[in-house]
């Protein structure tokens, strides 16, 4: 391919020329930021203390409970410190009690609540403080069969899918260890705007790839020259690609990082089961963040993909880019696809950066005897469809008629 | 070398833009007179590749429109000359340069000989949207030579240059059209008139004439006429033929017109132009535009 990597440093010229897109990245940078410092900016007036104190406080709690093992004996210890806030006080939190002997259990009664939340009945500080001890001891046979209860609830889970989500849940470790993951729970919170920033910042860079050459009428000049029609196409497309996988992996790490320093890098091989109990996947925290980076990176060549094919057979860079975040959106919103076709939303960009779209959903297919879990479905749609996309990009731009 | 342009036809749906176009064109400069929407600017494209023929074929040496060995001794400056705004002259030829094929050190060589010669040298650092319009025409001749083309397609090149740049184009092209096929298209005859080998006349998608300027002139020989007359006469006169030149001499006005008769018992036929030629042609057209 002629004078190709050439080809790439002039195609990232015309993207790093425009100052909107730094402008973009700057923004999305900050927007980033405050995502993770939300949280810890501001105080409690029930307390008087700054929410990053209670943060620091909250910390040494859960890293005294650190390396205790969730069983029968610490979800009681926990009911205990929770029996001495009393119940006249709206909302208990505010209690002296509660910050005095509920608060460092807190995490615990956490990580539980949702074993015992029965149908139409969520689990409270009453039913903790009255758990009996049958139940606190019966917390693992619990959390599985409330899970089971729920999928089975669910019209989308097939009783297959069911009795696989159940049979992975073996392969997981109990009982649960207590660590500190705080970061790494904030990094997953913190997805969900990460992945619509990526998005939109991939469909603003690269809507005008195709579109700009028509627009500004230089399609003419590339396409009479000799490497118009072959090695600048695919330098394009690899600069799109390359660009959107720079993109997400730069911003990932920015939160990731952010997180880190802010929360703290403890509890990187803790069970994701400390984040969300009913989880049955064997993943460790560090391990989630991973899987979290590869389908972000597969979901960003799904969007180069729909971008690069809009932006090479429209020719207004407007149009694309609305296009673009109309289908960013359309991911971003639950139950905005009928019941039958609900699904397709995790196929969209957005969806496959976020980590309750990711990891909390356990759908999965069996093709040709071989289980494929949604995780891993998505990055071969993702892959599959984005090809076919830019594989049809290249042809349109090839083809273009000048008339 | 031969450029040969085979029966091409373009249509669009109730239009013809291009009708049954054959040439056989070698080495030389050949000037394409036409009106707007004669499809001069159909027919080029269709040379160059980036529009598709609904009949009919272009070749050169053999080597068919589509294929990249053309486009590799293909030089094209198109009617609306597109570029980066944000780039430097300099920047923008390096990257024609790539597109081309040129290596990064023959690029640097090219860039700077073609600058010079174009006389923008000293602003090729600067960014191209800082440029007056003669000035990105300057570029868009630069670029188009950057491969040292065979075929040297330009699409109304003078468009937009002050007289002075115009003469020093006519004689660069007069230059490159010693060892290459020049094809330029145009509105003003002049630029024909003095660079081209071979004139070519389209009007409604067909070339009408082909030939040097003494052949095609020929065409029009016997029906050009000078005349002085009163204003009411002079009145009648434009109404009634394409008038090349008219201005007032004291009570009367004197006219130079071209018609297949003597439009006036004083008129004296005179020797015809390229640009008696051309109203002749297409006064009709220029009248419903």
């Amino acid at each position: 391919m002629n004078n190709f990597w050439t080809l790439v440093g002039f195609e990232y010229k015309k993207i790093i020329i425009r100052k909107s897109v730094w402008v973009c990245v700057l923004l999305a940078v900050i927007a980033t930021v405050f995502s993770v410092c939300g949280l810890i900016i501001g105080g409690n007036p029930a307390t008087g203390m700054s929410n990053y104190d209670e943060m620091l406080m909250d910390k040494a709690y859960k890293l005294t409970l650190s390396g205790r093992q969730i069983d029968g004996d610490l979800i009681l210890e926990a009911s205990q410190a929770y029996q001495k806030v009393p119940s006249n006080v709206y909302p208990y939190t505010d209690s002296e009690e509660y910050q005095k002997f509920a608060r460092p259990y807190f995490s615990v009664y956490a990580l539980i609540d949702s074993a015992y939340t029965e149908r139409g009945h969520a689990f409270n500080i009453d039913d903790f403080q009255t758990i009996s001890e049958e139940d606190a001891f019966s917390y693992y046979d619990k959390r599985i069969n409330q899970y089971r209860l729920n999928l089975q609830n669910n019209p989308s889970f097939t009783q297959q899918n069911i009795d696989r989500v159940i049979e992975i849940d073996n392969e997981v470790q109990k009982p649960f260890i207590m660590e500190y993951t705080d970061g790494y729970e904030r990094f997953f919170s913190l997805s969900t705007t990460n992945a619509f920033i990526i998005m939109f910042l991939i469909a603003f860079t690269l809507s005008p790839i195709f579109v700009n050459e028509y627009s500004q009428k230089t399609d003419s000049l590339i396409l009479t020259s000799k490497n118009g029609k072959h090695s600048q196409i695919l330098a394009k497309i690899f600069t799109g690609g390359s660009f959107s996988i720079l993109l997400s992996l730069f911003l990932s790490l920015v939160g990731y990082l952010l997180c880190m320093f802010i929360y703290g890098f403890e509890g990187a091989n803790a069970p994701i089961q400390l984040h969300i109990p009913l989880i049955t996947y064997n993943f460790t925290m560090i391990e989630a963040v991973f899987l979290l980076c590869i389908t972000t990176v597969f979901g960003s060549l799904l969007m180069t993909g729909i971008c690069l094919f809009l932006s090479s057979v429209i020719d207004r860079s407007i149009v694309v880019l609305t296009i673009s975040t109309i289908v960013i959106l359309l991911g971003m919103f639950n139950g905005i696809f009928p019941t039958a076709i609900e699904k397709v939303r995790f196929f969209l960009p957005s969806p496959m950066g976020t980590y309750f779209d990711v990891v909390l959903n356990q759908y999965s297919w069996n093709v040709f005897g071989i289980n494929i879990w949604l995780y891993q479905a998505i990055c071969g749609v993702a892959f599959i469809v984005g090809t076919l996309l830019l594989t049809l990009s290249y042809h349109n731009f090839k083809k273009h008629q000048i008339s | 070398m031969e450029l040969v342009i085979d029966r091409i036809t373009k249509q669009y749906k109730n239009k013809i833009a291009v009708d049954r176009v054959s040439l056989n064109l070698g080495i030389g400069v050949y000037g394409l007179l036409g009106a707007n929407g004669a499809g001069k600017t159909t027919l080029m494209r269709m040379m160059c590749g980036i529009l598709k023929p609904t009949n009919g074929e272009v070749k050169f040496n053999g080597i068919d429109v589509s294929e990249e060995s053309y486009r590799d001794v293909l030089g094209y400056l198109p009617q609306d000359f597109g570029y980066y705004p944000e780039f430097s002259a300099q920047n923008f030829m390096y990257y024609m340069a790539s597109l081309k094929g040129l290596t990064k050190a023959q690029a640097k060589t090219k860039t700077k000989e073609l600058l010079e010669m174009v006389s923008l040298s000293d602003v090729a650092k600067k960014k191209i949207k800082t440029f007056s319009g003669g000035m990105k025409q300057r570029l868009g001749i630069a670029q188009a030579l950057l491969n040292n083309p065979k075929i040297l397609v330009l699409d109304e090149p003078t468009a937009g240059l002050d007289p002075k740049e115009r003469v020093r184009f006519r004689n660069i092209i007069s230059e490159l059209g010693k060892d290459r096929i020049v094809l330029l298209s145009t509105h003003i005859v002049s630029d024909v008139e003095h660079i081209s080998n071979t004139i070519l006349v389209m009007k409604d998608g067909q070339i009408l004439h082909s030939g040097s300027l003494e052949h095609i002139i020929k065409t029009v020989d016997g029906k050009v006429f000078e005349c002085c007359v009163d204003s009411n006469t002079a009145e009648r006169l434009t109404v009634a033929y394409p008038v090349i030149n008219i201005r007032s001499e004291g009570e009367n006005t004197f006219l130079r017109l071209v018609c297949d008769r003597m439009p006036h018992d004083t008129a004296i036929n005179v020797s015809a132009t390229l640009e008696d030629l051309y109203l002749y042609y297409f006064s009709e057209v220029s009248q419903h535009e």
